[in-house]
């Protein structure tokens, strides 16, 4: 009869104007293993780093072992024996294994080390809970696998008897994860418990015994594995009903603007991220990529606008090869490309508004003559974008830094929109905008494609995309697992598509050949 | 738009506008603040110490006339480092940069000594920044290609270009007037052959920039007021001999960088890889050529001031010409707020403590040294000041909602199963 | 000439000088290794210099003791240390722009003291002063042997001092929980706030150890050397212990190779000064900065520098 190891109660948890966490109640029981489940911005992360004292929560209690415990640093949850293994490792390279395991545990005799012995314990612990590891070894030279054995030995070391993982499998290779799953399970059989963060519906299926899935920052449910299938998930994960905001009026898409063959590209770490992707788009036409985050969305984006190098295919803009051409001679070709992270990369966060919307015409005529800018047409031109995209602001002068977010997405769209592109790459656009942002960002969208571009919309907002696309593209681990014209999807059939379990037989084109067609 | 937001922005735009111009100035008044705690351990009245100090740099033609030609150096080396660092390149090899700019003045002006004067000039300016841009390009390739940091690399160098300045200083230049065996190193080398000190020959008085003094004894001025009689006396001093053109260049310097930053292309590439390198690559800017450029740019300025000290005041180069103007323009870049207006307010403050130390200590016995100490206290002060500062505003909250806080997603809303 | 060469070369003097030059550079840099190693940026090693070798002629001049002087000049390049910290640790300033101002600041300021202290009331400002100095130690028994017996067991107890300190902080830094503090703080910082290490005191405590060091080697030159106080008496030696740092690659070994590298160049440059040989002894000047920037260039790795250096430490939002 297993006991609950961690209760929370009710937690909250903000940030300036965000909500990351609210009314949370987590129950965790000792030997098991429970997912935490949610979309990006769900609040796993946050909850979890509540839990490890890295945030302290506004709101709620924590019970550990039955009673109230106050976490303020990474210290305490350390010493009550909850360990964590983060999405960016806490080790420290150049040292080794050992050196990492023990670092900031007093030794026997301080402040000398005795190495020998430290060794001789995480050997013994490593054959006991199956995790292969060289003491000896420096961790840049270890592979990324072997690294996350190191986190999870350093718990252990520390007596952990809940282990947390933050999204474990991000950076492993499929080899690598089966691996993990296996250690994760033996682990549960010494007693230990595990909360495994993740946003991957098959693999949570595969490894837990429960799983809490977060929406917003709240708890849509908790249920066992063998009540609930990945279609389930994928639903709960995502939202319910979805319902058509915009009319869209019909248009009929022209030539083909972008054309892709078979591009496939690496992630950060060098692993597989775009496997063999191809599809085309058309003037006046907005593709729609769905699916859950990281499957590859990203750096699709990320190579079409010139930003990561594709390592085989061709990507045609306009029947012009354009295949890793600099993100200079893309925009050349009248594409704009409107980024994820608008803070570290979309914008220059301590320039103005003003240097930010000219910050991709700024070399062009009459913005510049002989390499001086001049200043009337700048004015115009930006005064004109302010007005025209509803940017709140008090002067054009002001740092973007100081805008709402809302108000800064809206002067990336400036920047983007006005140069009157014939390719738009919008990469999850209205990410962490409030409801009339977001609406706002639609209907830009909607007026660019009605005047005759074609746009890439890459979104995890499935009510979006329903009211947008005119095809919606799913993409899981990589591939395209289906093109289908909107008419023809609903909720069901792409969250199978999302969770990898159906595919299309004729990827690419209108017309669906697939088992059934299930309509709305 | 909502009131609230607007006077949230207005109030951030006055403060962020503001405290340029705030920081800088407690700063400097608790610098004097703290020194003058120091001066009265000394046994000194401050008051009296203070008023020295300004009338030694202001208080006459002839301490006007030091505090510019302290200041004009600083004025370029400030704007180095401004330029640079804008653009993300710590240039902190000014030093170095500002020896080889003075280095080619004189050298171009004892080798073609029989040029015009403007030739010697422009030609002189022209190879002062030409050297101090080379200087700085080591360093911004390594950076731009093997991501080297650059503060390591221009200080190194400034250490190298140092020992070269020694090396040549005590090398013969080719005379022609000796008749001797010249090699190669004769060209390269700078000694004076008539002299057993190390030290240059002056370069020739034609292209001494005009000072002054020769611009009110021109026929224009002494026609106006040839027989007033404070005109006699001013046209008499003998510091306005020292007031040249230079700290004008300064003026046209500071002027000319400003519009280049912040009204050009190039400035405009340059301080968006400043601010954040990886978003400008996604605005298309090539981030090398940048990074490179910037470092020429910043090089080249720190080589004029060296062309400034020569041709505008001390004509020659000695050993330890110019101690220090290098490092220095980094204080005065930074209590500047990196802003060239800013530098030329700073370099008149670095430049006035200089100016006046000396009266200073004759009138109330406080050594100069303590003229060190106030420029270090309003460093200190204000690099303290900027980062808290900075600190506080962003930690502010900004007003962004979360994404659907206006649906409350109740327990009731559980979906269940279709 | 070449014969000329070859007897500085060939002679026992030199190469005891090159202990004595090296000394106080060593003294320096292995104290400023230990902070650089926590990820800060040390250039204000010249400013505990000025500020200890000040210090150790007040100590000394006052108290009639050298060995005083010692004290006061551990606690003069502390001070300095001291100062840094919360310039850099806690405010999160620019550490290049506060080790300049330092480094101003302290040539006026060990000027200033010194005239302070020692000129008395109506005098003219004193600007020289003999103090008790240390004298040399010569171990017995080693100091005999031939050639090797002068050159390495008749100096300084500070000379001895800071060769033992290249052991003791490799140890420390290596097999010491100190250490791997340390090396943790500066590779990853925020790994180590994690485990509970408090990042800001290993790095203050580390700086207050390199501005003793530090403040040693001033004291180093001035009541060890010229018993006396000069206007910029480090010239330089500052910059140079972190030149060396840098050409060690952070490394306790490199660095001493860094250090002996230019206690030999100015070794070698005073000597072929003092004869007037024809070589330009700049090349010997010059000759260690340009293998550290050869280093730099081409022997750049993995972890050349610390991954933290000059970066400040702010914990995340809670």
């Amino acid at each position: 009869m297993s006991s609950i190891l961690l209760r929370l109660e009710k937690i909250r948890k903000t940030f300036p104007g965000v909500i990351a966490n609210d009314d949370v109640n987590l129950e965790i029981r000792t030997g098991e293993i429970h997912a935490l489940l949610g979309e990006n911005g769900a609040g796993k992360t946050s909850l979890m780093n509540c839990v490890y004292g890295i945030y302290r929560p506004d709101y709620g209690k924590i019970y550990w072992k039955g009673k109230e415990v106050h976490i303020h640093q990474s210290r305490d949850a350390i010493g009550l024996g909850i360990g964590m293994v983060h999405q960016h490792f806490m080790l420290v390279p150049p040292l080794t294994v050992t050196e990492n395991v023990i670092l900031g545990l007093p030794s026997a005799r301080e402040p000398f080390l005795n190495l020998a012995e430290a060794e001789a314990k995480i050997r013994a612990s490593a054959k006991r809970f199956h995790l292969d590891v060289d003491p000896k070894a420096k961790i840049w030279d270890l592979p990324v696998g072997v690294q996350q054995r190191v986190e999870i030995l350093k718990a252990l070391y520390r007596q952990a008897e809940l282990l947390i993982l933050d999204e474990p499998t991000a950076v492993l290779t499929p080899g690598e994860v089966a691996e993990l799953f296996k250690v994760l399970k033996s682990l549960t059989e010494f007693g230990l418990s595990i909360i495994f963060i993740s946003h991957k519906l098959d693999e949570v299926m595969a490894l837990s015994d429960r799983i809490t899935i977060l929406r917003n920052g709240r708890v849509v449910d908790t249920v066992t594995k063998e009540n609930t299938s990945p279609n389930e998930l994928a639903r709960k994960m995502v939202g319910r009903e979805v319902f058509l905001k915009f009319q869209k009026p019909e248009q009929q898409p022209g030539d083909v603007i972008l054309s892709v063959e078979n591009i496939s590209a690496l992630d950060n770490r060098r692993l597989p991220a775009v496997k063999n992707i191809s599809f085309s788009i058309r003037r006046g036409e907005i593709l729609a990529v769905a699916g859950v985050d990281g499957n590859g969305q990203t750096e699709l984006a990320e190579v079409l606008a010139g930003m990561r190098p594709s390592i085989n295919g061709k990507l045609r803009i306009h029947g012009v090869d354009a295949t890793n051409q600099s993100p200079h001679k893309i925009l050349k070709m009248n594409v704009s490309y409107i980024p994820p992270d608008r803070q570290h990369v979309g914008l220059l966060m301590d320039f103005s508004v003003r240097e930010n919307i000219i910050g991709k015409s700024f070399w062009e005529k009459p913005y510049t003559r002989g390499g001086v800018l001049q200043k009337r047409p700048i004015q115009q031109y930006v005064d004109h974008c302010i007005s025209k995209y509803d940017i709140r602001t008090t002067s054009p002068n002001l740092k973007a830094r100081l805008l709402s977010g809302g108000n800064q997405q809206k002067v990336v769209l400036a920047r983007e929109l006005s140069r009157k592109p014939d390719l738009i790459i919008a990469s999850q656009a209205t990410r962490g905008l409030d409801i009339s942002a977001t609406e706002y960002v639609n209907q830009q969208m909607l007026a660019a494609r009605q005047d005759g571009a074609a746009i890439l919309l890459i979104s995890s907002d499935l009510e979006e995309i329903f009211s947008l696309a005119d095809r919606i593209a799913v993409m899981y681990k990589g591939e395209i697992m289906g093109i289908l014209p909107v008419q023809n999807a609903d909720l069901h059939l792409l969250g199978e598509m999302m969770a990898g379990v159906r595919r299309l037989k004729s990827i690419g084109e209108p017309e669906i050949i697939g088992e059934d067609t299930g309509k709305v | 738009m909502k009131t609230a937001e607007s006077l949230q922005q207005t109030w951030r735009l006055f403060l962020s506008r503001s405290s340029n111009l705030l920081i800088p100035i407690l700063a400097i008044l608790g610098a004097f603040l703290i020194s003058g705690l120091l001066i009265i351990a000394w046994g000194s009245n401050p008051l009296e110490a203070y008023t020295a100090l300004w009338s030694g740099a202001f208080g006459s033609l002839a301490s006007i006339a030091t505090t510019l030609t302290r200041l004009t150096p600083l004025i370029f080396t400030g704007l180095a480092v401004t330029y640079g660092y804008r653009s993300g390149f710590f240039n902190i090899g000014a030093e170095g940069q500002l020896y080889l700019g003075a280095y080619s003045v004189v050298w171009i002006g004892v080798t073609f000594s029989d040029w015009p004067g403007w030739l010697i000039i422009l030609m002189g300016i022209l190879a002062a920044g030409l050297s101090g841009a080379f200087a700085a390009l080591l360093p911004g390739l390594l950076k731009a290609g093997r991501g080297i940091n650059e503060v390591l690399t221009t200080l190194l160098i400034n250490y190298l270009i140092i020992q070269f300045f020694e090396w040549g200083l005590r090398v013969d230049h080719v005379s022609k007037e000796l008749d001797q065996k010249w090699t190669i190193i004769n060209w390269i080398g700078l000694k004076d052959a008539a002299q057993p000190y190390p030290k240059s020959a002056l370069i020739p008085e034609s292209s001494w920039l005009p000072s002054l003094s020769s611009v009110l004894n021109s026929e224009f001025f002494t026609t106006l007021f040839g027989d007033a009689g404070w005109f006699q006396n001013l046209v008499s001093s003998p510091a306005l001999t020292r007031i040249t053109l230079a700290p004008v260049l300064g003026l046209v310097a500071i002027l000319v960088v400003y519009f280049i930053l912040f009204r050009t292309t190039v400035g405009f590439r340059a301080r968006a890889v400043g601010v954040n390198p990886e978003a400008a690559r996604y605005m298309g800017i090539d981030i090398n050529r940048t990074i490179v450029s910037s470092a020429l740019i910043s090089g080249a300025l720190a080589g004029l001031a060296g062309a400034m000290e020569i041709l505008g005041s001390q004509h020659r180069i000695i050993p330890n010409f110019l101690l220090n103007a290098g490092f220095e323009g980094i204080p005065v870049a930074m209590i500047g707020q990196l802003n060239p207006l800013g530098v030329g307010v700073s370099a008149l403050f670095f430049g006035a403590l200089r100016a006046g130390a000396n009266r200073m200590q004759i009138i109330s016995g406080v050594p100069t040294h303590l003229v060190f100490v106030i420029q270090a206290l309003a460093i200190l002060f204000a690099v303290a000041g900027t980062t808290i500062h900075l600190t506080k505003k962003k930690l502010r909250p900004r007003i962004e909602n979360h994404r659907h806080e206006n649906t409350q997603v109740s327990p009731e809303d559980k979906v269940t199963d279709a | 000439m070449l014969e000329q060469l070859w007897e500085i070369l060939l002679s026992v003097d030199f190469y005891v000088a090159i202990i004595r030059m090296t000394g106080p550079l060593l003294l320096a840099a292995m104290g400023g290794l230990i902070a650089e190693r926590t990820g800060v940026i040390t250039f204000s090693m010249e400013a505990m210099m000025l500020l200890g070798a000040v210090g150790g002629v007040i100590g000394s001049g006052v108290f009639g003791n050298a060995w005083i002087g010692l004290l006061t000049a551990v606690m003069g390049g502390m001070m300095v240390g001291l100062v840094f910290a919360l310039m850099a640790v806690t405010f999160g300033a620019n550490q290049i722009v506060t080790s300049v101002a330092l480094n101003i600041g302290a040539l006026g300021l060990s000027s200033l003291l010194f005239a302070m202290v020692f000129t008395a009331r109506g005098e003219a400002v004193r600007t020289t002063i003999t103090v008790p100095s240390l004298s040399e130690w010569r171990i017995p028994l080693l100091a005999d042997i031939p050639i090797i017996g002068p050159i390495f067991f008749h100096h300084l107890p500070l000379v001895y001092f800071a060769f033992l300190m290249v052991f003791v902080v490799w140890y420390v830094l290596f097999r010491t929980t100190w250490g791997l503090k340390i090396r943790a703080v500066g590779e990853h910082p925020q790994a180590a706030d994690t485990l509970g290490i408090r990042v800001a005191r290993v790095r203050y405590l580390a700086l207050l150890f390199t501005g003793a060091m530090a403040g040693l080697a001033g004291a180093f030159l001035s009541i060890g050397v010229l018993n006396t106080f000069q206007e910029n008496m480090a010239s330089g030696r500052g910059f140079i212990a972190y030149t060396a740092i840098v050409f060690g690659k952070w490394q306790p070994l490199g660095v001493l190779l860094g250090t002996l590298l230019f206690g030999a160049a100015d070794a070698l440059q005073l000597r072929i000064q003092a004869r007037g040989l024809p070589i330009p002894y700049q090349l010997m000047v010059a000759f260690p900065y340009l293998v550290t920037l050869l280093v730099l260039v081409f022997f750049v790795g993995k972890a050349t520098w610390p991954a933290s250096y000059g970066s400040p430490f702010a914990r995340e939002n809670k």
